[in-house]
C-alpha cells in the first residue's frame, strides 16, 4: 500500500515535470491569487489593528455654556450617563479647564484675563462595542442634544476615513482575488486537461492492465495539488518578504510595524492546495470519463 | 477457462460478431484466425471486457462480462496478460518501468516488484536492455517487453491480438515461440488472434477460424 502511494506520488511529480511550462503558468497564477488574498488578509489585520488602537484612545470632549457655573454644568453632566454607548465620563470643572490650558499653553488664563472664561466640560470614553464611526456619531449627536452643551469635539472624521480605506482595500483585494481565483482554477484545470490529453494512450493502457479509476486519476490530482502547494508557498514567501520590506520603509517614518496575521502562512498554503485540487478535479471529472476507463 | 455462449455484437457503424460459441479450457493454446476485419479483435475485446455482448454471455476466469459490475473490471483484467500488435508500451518509461507497471497496479511490495520484473525481462532475453526506452528498441524487442509485461503478473490467461503483426517473419516466429513457451511454463491459457495462417502451422495449438464475424466449422 505504501509502495502504491509512493508510486502514485512519483507519477504525479513525473507528470508535473513533463508539463512543466504550462504547470509554471498555472503555478504563478496561483501565486498571484494567493498574494491578492494574502495581501487583503494582511491589510485587514493591520488596518483593523491600527483603527482599534486609535479608537481605544478615542474620547469625546464636551463643552458646556461658559456662562454656567460648575454646579449647573455638573447638573447637565449627569445627563450624559443616560446615553447608550458610554463607558466612562469625567467632569472637567472651570478650574481644571484652566489648569489644563496652563499645562498645554504655558499661560495662566486667569492672571492674563483677570477672569476664567473657560467653560466647564466633560471627557467621555466610548464603550468598546460602540467604536465605529457611525455609532460614535450617534453618541456625539445625543450629547449635543443635551441642553447647554455648546460644543462636542471628537476625531470622528479620522476614524471614518480609516474605515473607508480599510473597507476599500479589503473589498478591492477580495474582488481582485476572486477574479484571480477563477483564473487560477481555469488555468490549473487547463494544464491538467493538456496533461490528460498528452497521456490519453497511457490512460488507456493502464486501464487495460487492470488499473482502477482511482489509480489512473490520482496522479493528476497529485499534479494539481503540487501546483497549488508550490504556487502558494511562493506566494507566502513573497508576502513575508514584502512585509519585511514595508516594515523597513515604515521604520524610517513612523512608529508602526506591520504584523503577520497569526497562522497566515498555513491558511494560505491550505487555500492554495485546495485551489490546485479543485482545478485538477474539474478536469479529471470532465476528461477522464468512465467510458474511456471501462469501455462500457 | 474461457467460454463464449451465443455471443453477438453489432457495431453502430457496421457488422460485428454473430452467434459465437466456443470454449477454451485452462492451459490450452488456441489460435483465433481469420482475415483482417473478420472479428478476431472484437472477440478478444469481448474477453477482456472492453466490449460487452448485446446477446449471449462471455465467461472468463469465473467472471461473466455482461453481468460484471464496473468496479470489478480492473480485477478481471489483472488476471489477464494482454499483448497487442502495436505493443502499447509507455514511451516515456524504460523497459523495466514498463514491465513493472502491472505489479505497481497490483500494489506489490517494492522488492517483489524488482525481483519479478528482472526475472521477466531475463526470461524474454532482455536483461541487457533493462534501461532502454521503447524508441531505443527494435520492434521484436519491444514486443518482448510487452510479453514480459503480460507474463510478469503470472496471469491465468494471455490474450494476444496480432502479436506478430508488426514483425518480420523470423522475429514473428521467435516472438510466438517465446509467448507459447512462457505460457506453457506458467501453465496459463493462451489465445492468439492472427491473420497469419502460416505462423500457426508451425505451432501445435487449437484452431478457431472466424470470417465475417462468424465461426467457421
Amino acid at each position: 500500500m505504501t509502495n502504491k502511494v509512493l508510486f502514485l506520488l512519483s507519477e504525479g511529480l513525473r507528470s508535473l515535470w513533463r508539463a512543466r511550462l504550462p504547470a509554471l503558468g498555472s503555478m504563478l497564477t496561483i501565486t498571484l491569487t494567493i498574494m491578492l488574498f494574502g495581501g487583503a488578509y494582511v491589510l485587514f489585520g493591520n488596518f483593523d489593528r491600527a483603527t482599534r488602537r486609535l479608537q481605544s484612545q478615542y474620547r469625546i470632549d464636551v463643552f458646556f455654556d461658559p456662562l454656567l457655573n460648575n454646579a449647573d454644568a455638573f447638573g447637565h453632566y449627569q445627563k450624559l450617563k443616560d446615553i447608550d454607548g458610554i463607558a466612562s465620563t469625567e467632569f472637567i470643572s472651570k478650574e481644571r479647564a484652566a489648569a489644563i490650558f496652563e499645562r498645554e499653553f504655558g499661560e495662566d488664563v486667569v492672571s492674563v484675563l483677570g477672569t476664567n472664561p473657560l467653560p466647564a466640560g466633560a471627557i467621555v470614553h466610548v464603550a468598546r462595542g460602540y467604536r465605529t464611526a457611525r455609532r460614535i456619531n450617534r453618541i456625539a449627536d445625543n450629547i449635543a442634544a443635551i441642553s447647554n452643551v455648546t460644543d462636542v469635539a471628537y476625531r470622528g472624521e479620522l476614524v471614518r476615513i480609516l474605515e473607508r480605506y480599510l473597507r476599500f482595500a479589503v473589498y478591492g483585494g477580495l474582488v481582485l482575488g476572486l477574479l484571480a481565483l477563477l483564473g487560477a482554477i481555469f488555468l490549473v484545470s487547463n494544464t491538467i486537461r493538456l496533461s490528460i490529453y498528452a497521456k490519453r494512450e497511457t490512460i488507456e493502457t493502464l486501464s487495460l492492465l487492470g488499473a482502477s479509476p482511482a489509480f489512473i486519476r490520482l496522479p493528476f490530482l497529485v499534479e494539481g495539488l503540487l501546483q497549488g502547494l508550490l504556487g502558494s508557498a511562493l506566494a507566502v514567501g513573497a508576502i513575508l518578504a514584502l512585509i519585511d520590506v514595508m516594515n523597513y520603509i515604515l521604520e524610517q517614518f513612523v512608529l508602526y510595524r506591520l504584523i503577520r496575521p497569526p497562522q497566515m502562512g498555513l491558511a494560505l498554503i491550505i487555500f492554495g492546495v485546495l485551489l490546485g485540487i479543485v482545478g485538477s478535479a474539474r478536469s479529471i471529472s470532465k476528461f477522464i470519463n468512465l467510458r474511456l476507463l471501462e469501455n462500457r | 477457462m474461457i467460454e463464449l455462449r451465443n455471443v453477438s455484437l453489432t457495431y453502430q457503424r457496421g457488422p460485428g460478431v454473430f452467434d459465437i460459441n466456443f470454449k477454451i479450457n485452462a492451459g490450452e493454446l488456441a489460435f483465433l484466425v481469420g482475415p483482417s476485419g473478420a472479428g478476431k479483435s472484437t472477440v478478444l475485446k469481448l474477453m477482456y471486457a472492453e466490449l460487452v455482448p448485446q446477446e449471449g454471455e462471455v465467461e472468463i476466469n469465473g467472471y461473466i462480462t455482461s453481468r460484471i459490475r464496473r468496479n470489478r473490471i480492473p480485477g478481471l483484467r489483472r488476471t489477464l496478460g494482454l499483448v497487442f500488435q502495436d505493443f502499447r508500451l509507455l514511451p516515456d518509461r524504460n523497459a523495466y518501468d514498463n514491465v513493472a507497471l502491472p505489479l505497481h497496479i497490483m500494489g506489490l511490495p517494492r522488492r517483489e516488484i524488482r525481483e519479478r520484473t528482472y526475472s521477466a525481462l531475463d526470461d524474454v532475453g532482455l536483461s541487457e536492455r533493462v534501461h532502454h526506452y521503447p524508441r531505443e528498441l527494435s520492434g521484436g524487442e519491444q514486443q518482448r517487453v510487452a510479453i514480459a509485461r503480460a507474463v510478469v503478473k503470472n496471469p491465468d490467461i494471455i490474450l494476444a491480438d496480432e502479436p506478430t503483426g508488426n514483425l518480420d517473419a523470423a522475429t514473428a516466429l521467435e516472438t510466438l515461440d517465446l509467448l507459447t513457451f512462457l505460457a506453457e511454463d506458467q501453465g496459463c491459457t493462451v489465445v492468439v488472434a492472427t491473420h497469419d495462417y502460416t505462423l500457426m502451422t508451425k505451432k501445435r495449438g487449437r484452431l478457431i477460424e472466424i470470417s465475417d464475424g462468424r465461426l467457421l466449422d
